[in-house]
This record gives C-alpha cells, sequence and structure tokens, in this order.
C-alpha cells in the first residue's frame, strides 16, 4: 500500500473527495496524463475531461471542464471549476455547460485558444453522452 | 392617560411585530448555519489557490515580464471600489458597517486627489451610496434573483472588473465586505484584489514547504499566472460573498432577537399600563356609584 498517493478535489463549493488511491488519470491542457507515486512535482491546467481515479481494480471516473492541478510531495490537489460524478453525467447541469460553450463559440472576438476549449468541452459531453 | 381600547389596540399589534421577528429570528438562525457551512467549504479552494499563486509569485524574477494582475501598473492614482452587500433590510447594522468603511476609504481618496469609480454589488450599498457619491458609480450589480449567491454571480463581477482593468480604468482595486467572525461580531473589511496582495493574507497560515520546492511548470509560469489570476479573483470574490451572507444572516438574527426581546419588555409595560388604566376606570366608576348612592 506505500504505492499510494494523495488525492484531494476541491471546488469552490467543497472538498469534492479526499483520499488515497494509486493512479489518477487528468487530461492537461497540453495532453492527457497519468500521476502515480513520486511524479515530479507538477502545475498545470485542465481541459474539459475525464479524471479517474484509480485504486487496484477499482476506478471512479469524474468529470470536469477545467481546473488546475498541483503535485507536490506525492499529494494531489485538484482544483476544479465545476464537478461531476458518474451519476450526474446525464444530468441537465452538463446540458447546460454544453450550450453554454456553444454559445462562446458563436462569439467571434475569442481567441484561438478559447474556441479550442470550448470545443473540447462540447466534444468530451458529447463523449459522456454516448 | 390614554383610553382602555387604545392600549389594547397598541399591545395586539406589538404582539404581532413580535411574532414576526421571532420569526425571522427563527428563520435568519437557519440560514445562519448553511451560510456559515458555505463559507468554511469553500476556505480549502481559495487557500490552495493562493498557495499555489504565492508559489508562481516566487518564481518570477523579472518584475516587468509579470502579469499586470499580479504587479499591478506601477501606479497609484485611480481607485476601483467594489462595496458588497445584501438586497435586504432588517439586518441590523450590517449594511451601514460596511458603507461607513467604505464612506471613510473614498473620503480619504478623494482628499489625495486620486480618481475614484465604485461598483455597487446589493441595492442596499446604492440606496445609502447614491446621494453623496452617485456620480463616482460606473456599476450597480442587484442581487434580487439570488437565494445562494452561486459561482457565477461572482464570475459576473470579476467580469466587469477584468473589463474595466483591460481599458485601464484604474490603477487598484479594493473590495468591501463583511468578515463573519461570530454571530455577534462581523467586521467590515477592505480587501486589495488589484495588484495581488497575498502575502498580508498569508502571513497567518504556515506555508514553509511550499516555497522551497521545485515545480515543472506545464504550460510556462506566466501563462500559468495570467490564466489564474482571474480565476483567484472570482474566488476571492465569490469567498467574499459567502462571508458577506453568514454576516447577514447572522447579523439578522442577531437583530431580530434584540427586537422580539424589546417587544416584549414593550408588551410587559403596555401591560401595567393598561391593568392600572382598567383599575383606575373602576375606581372612578366605584366612586361615581358611591357617591351618587350618598347623595338619595
Amino acid at each position: 500500500m506505500s504505492e499510494q498517493i494523495q488525492v484531494e478535489i476541491i471546488t469552490p463549493k467543497q472538498v469534492a473527495l479526499a483520499k488515497n488511491a494509486e493512479s489518477v488519470f487528468i487530461s492537461g491542457i497540453e495532453g492527457e496524463m497519468e500521476i502515480f507515486k513520486d511524479h515530479i512535482s507538477l502545475i498545470t491546467f485542465l481541459k474539459a475531461g475525464k479524471i479517474i481515479v484509480k485504486d487496484g481494480n477499482n476506478s471512479e471516473i469524474f468529470f470536469s471542464t477545467g481546473g488546475t492541478v498541483e503535485f507536490n510531495n506525492n499529494k494531489l490537489s485538484i482544483l476544479l471549476d465545476n464537478f461531476f460524478n458518474s451519476s450526474q453525467f446525464q444530468s441537465d447541469e452538463i446540458s447546460n455547460l454544453k450550450k453554454n460553450a456553444e454559445n462562446k463559440l458563436t462569439n467571434k472576438d475569442i481567441s484561438d485558444e478559447e474556441v479550442y476549449l470550448n470545443n473540447q468541452i462540447i466534444d468530451q459531453i458529447n463523449n459522456l453522452k454516448n | 392617560m390614554a383610553s382602555l381600547k387604545f392600549l389594547r389596540n397598541r399591545i395586539a399589534s406589538v404582539k404581532s411585530t413580535q411574532k414576526i421577528t421571532k420569526a425571522m429570528k427563527m428563520v435568519a438562525a437557519a440560514k445562519l448555519k448553511k451560510a456559515q457551512d458555505n463559507a468554511e467549504n469553500a476556505r480549502p479552494y481559495s487557500e490552495k489557490l493562493n498557495s499555489i499563486i504565492l508559489n508562481l509569485k516566487s518564481s518570477i524574477v523579472d518584475i516587468n515580464s509579470a502579469p499586470k494582475l499580479l504587479v499591478g501598473n506601477q501606479k497609484n492614482q485611480m481607485h476601483l471600489c467594489v462595496v458588497l452587500s445584501s438586497d435586504r433590510g432588517l439586518c441590523g447594522g450590517f449594511n451601514t458597517n460596511i458603507c461607513r468603511k467604505a464612506k471613510m476609504f473614498f473620503e480619504k481618496v478623494l482628499q489625495e486627489g486620486k480618481k475614484l469609480k465604485i461598483i455597487v454589488v446589493g441595492s442596499k450599498a446604492n440606496d445609502q451610496l447614491k446621494r453623496k457619491y452617485n456620480e463616482y458609480i460606473v456599476e450597480r450589480i442587484s442581487l434580487k434573483n439570488e437565494k445562494i449567491v452561486s459561482y457565477a454571480k461572482a464570475q459576473e463581477v470579476t467580469d466587469k472588473i477584468l473589463d474595466l482593468f483591460k481599458k485601464d480604468e484604474f490603477d487598484i482595486c479594493t473590495l468591501f465586505y463583511n468578515k463573519f467572525k461570530s454571530v455577534i461580531s462581523q467586521i467590515p473589511q477592505a480587501q486589495q484584489l488589484i495588484p495581488v496582495s497575498i502575502e498580508e493574507s498569508f502571513k497567518k497560515n504556515d506555508f514553509k514547504d511550499l516555497t522551497s520546492s521545485e515545480y515543472e511548470y506545464e504550460p510556462e509560469e506566466n501563462e500559468i499566472l495570467e490564466n489564474m489570476l482571474p480565476k483567484n479573483i472570482t474566488t476571492q470574490v465569490f469567498t467574499a460573498f459567502l462571508e458577506n451572507q453568514a454576516s447577514e444572516q447572522g447579523s439578522r438574527m442577531t437583530a431580530m432577537d434584540n427586537a422580539t426581546r424589546n417587544a416584549g419588555d414593550l408588551i410587559g409595560k403596555l401591560t401595567i399600563n393598561y391593568n392600572r388604566t382598567r383599575q383606575a376606570v373602576i375606581t372612578k366608576e366605584l366612586i361615581e356609584i358611591i357617591s351618587g348612592a350618598e347623595s338619595l
């Protein structure tokens, strides 16, 4: 059991998850990655996507449209803008997020980066729904 | 002496007022618990965010290349003040305390000959400030449809602030709100949002291990900062909202408790008065009857 890391998922509203796990899969802004014990200290952003907390044969799947990740001393802190567990994947809130992203895309002034991020949100939500 | 009927009506009316204040007190107490939980639950997020930003700040060597939100534009001429209040009254000195704190700051800024801009959130601050500072108010945000202030509302406020900052409309941004200490004590706060003044809020917390650690940044430090700083401001505004809400309920609870007690005292006094009057009337009638009988 020494191969575990501490995982903390925090949203502005609450501490959504705090437990030990073997690895965590995240969708970083520059690519997907999985963090194991003794990973180098890291700060990065998340784009829309799944967060999978794995422990042995168990894995919990969450979804978020973005956030910040800090890994230090085998402690992983994930700060999320919003947070959904697998039972909420079909909820209206997620549909609203998708609509929001679609609305933003109709605005011509936004930067390429925002276009990419919003497209990512739509793609990922479509993925969830299927 | 007032008539019996008048006193009876008066007692009935004070009693019904007392019922209302008592009910309001209980509602506030129930809401307070929730608001307090919300405020406490939000703390880990803002603390963590602060610690990451502090970390990044320490890794920045060249102050000129740093994002402006972090270091400001090195001027101190134009002030933007964001005053958070509530939309409802009957909560004791809650709104007045915030406004008093804000007014003191406004006077200082104006005396020094600097420019002032105000954003008011909640209609009560607007009511109190518009008489004297109407010309300085640039934006009014209502909380009318917000039972519990959402993150989205904080986002809305932040967007307005950032929009003004981008247009170079101010140098320093200060946020006014009430910090919840306990049910009977709420402290009006003036917190500087831009440029970021993290150190101050951080002295209280122990994050010794953070500055020493080496991080891998993905993407670059500056890019991360540029993305994180607006988020940090939103979080701070959101936290302030939550603190404010807890304070409002706490303040209302105390105010309504006092009102209920005062109504009780008043009812007691009026009842004594009523009984005296009643006795006086009876005595008077008796005297009239006796003297009438005697004269026969």
